[in-house]
């Protein structure tokens, strides 16, 4: 069965003037795991390198990749869920103006741990 | 299955996407057929409910989008309009949804369902379903493509 995703990668722009496309950094990625056409309805999801958070960069690509979704694929409705204790998932959702709609218990398995049921954050943003 | 479902059309009309266009006795036919094989093939849990007098069907009841690794039931049901406010769906609903706790191992069992849908709400609340969120714009209504709706997750967890 298909599973449609469309996916970004994120690249660190080089410093250096004129410096060509092939030297930017590769730094993560962000983009729709889910997408609903008839509802107007996508999922977001993104990860970053280690070494290149707290930046404000994950910030950065999630606002880009919500205000896209709205005026270019017409979303009624954007979503990101994330594990309740991923504090620094939250932190950049939250500041990029998602809404806690609720907390969806027992509603994951622990990426580390497949015995261990966990909560998931479910955040929206909405087109009124 | 067909007399209850047109005796009660303006209520599943409201809610149901499955009633915009009622299915036919033929129609109702190849439904039966396709339950038996999603349950043989695990997908869904589906029960009918009959009355005691005379065994006749006025409602079902059931899970979908079942999840068996994460133990997560979506539970969803209608009733034969004639039938309704009388605690009925209640006492299936907590039937069901213990059933799922005691022998289906359910870690997680929640219902979706319109934010305006009071009967469904109270059935889920009856249960003790807890209102984990209301999500906004996440289905359009069902008689009107051009509307979006908000819907509320219940839910009960192991």
């Amino acid at each position: 069965m298909l599973h449609e995703r469309l996916n970004f990668e994120i690249f660190l722009r080089s410093q250096r003037a004129r410096a060509p496309v092939s030297s930017d950094l590769f730094i993560g990625r962000v983009g729709f795991v889910s997408l609903n056409w008839t509802l107007r309805k996508f999922e977001m999801g993104y990860w970053l390198d280690s070494r290149f958070t707290g930046q404000g960069l994950m910030l950065e690509a999630v606002q880009t990749l919500t205000q896209m979704a709205f005026s270019t694929l017409k979303a009624r409705r954007v979503e990101i869920l994330c594990d309740v204790r991923n504090t620094g998932s939250r932190r950049v959702v939250e500041k990029a103006g998602f809404a806690l709609e609720g907390i969806l218990r027992n509603n994951a398995l622990d990426m580390q741990n497949q015995t261990l049921w966990v909560d998931d954050c479910m955040y929206a943003r909405v087109q009124p | 299955m067909f007399d209850s479902i047109q005796a009660s059309k303006p209520e599943l009309e409201r809610w149901q996407a499955w009633a915009q266009s009622p299915p036919t006795l033929e129609e109702c036919e190849l439904e039966c057929r396709s339950e038996i094989a999603r349950i043989a093939a695990r997908t869904a849990v589906i029960y009918h409910l009959l009355t005691l007098e005379n065994a006749v069907l006025i409602g079902e009841i059931g899970f979908s989008v079942i999840d068996w690794t994460l133990r997560k039931f979506e539970l969803r049901f209608w009733l034969d309009s004639r039938f309704t406010g009388r605690g009925l769906m209640t006492e299936a609903a907590q039937a069901l949804t213990d059933f799922a706790f005691e022998s289906l191992e359910a870690r997680r069992v929640f219902m979706l369902c319109d934010s305006r849908n009071v009967a469904a709400r109270r059935v889920a609340e009856k249960c003790g379903f807890a209102l984990e969120a209301t999500l906004k714009n996440n289905a359009q209504d069902v008689q009107n493509s051009s509307a979006w709706v908000d819907e509320c997750v219940y839910a009960r967890v192991e």
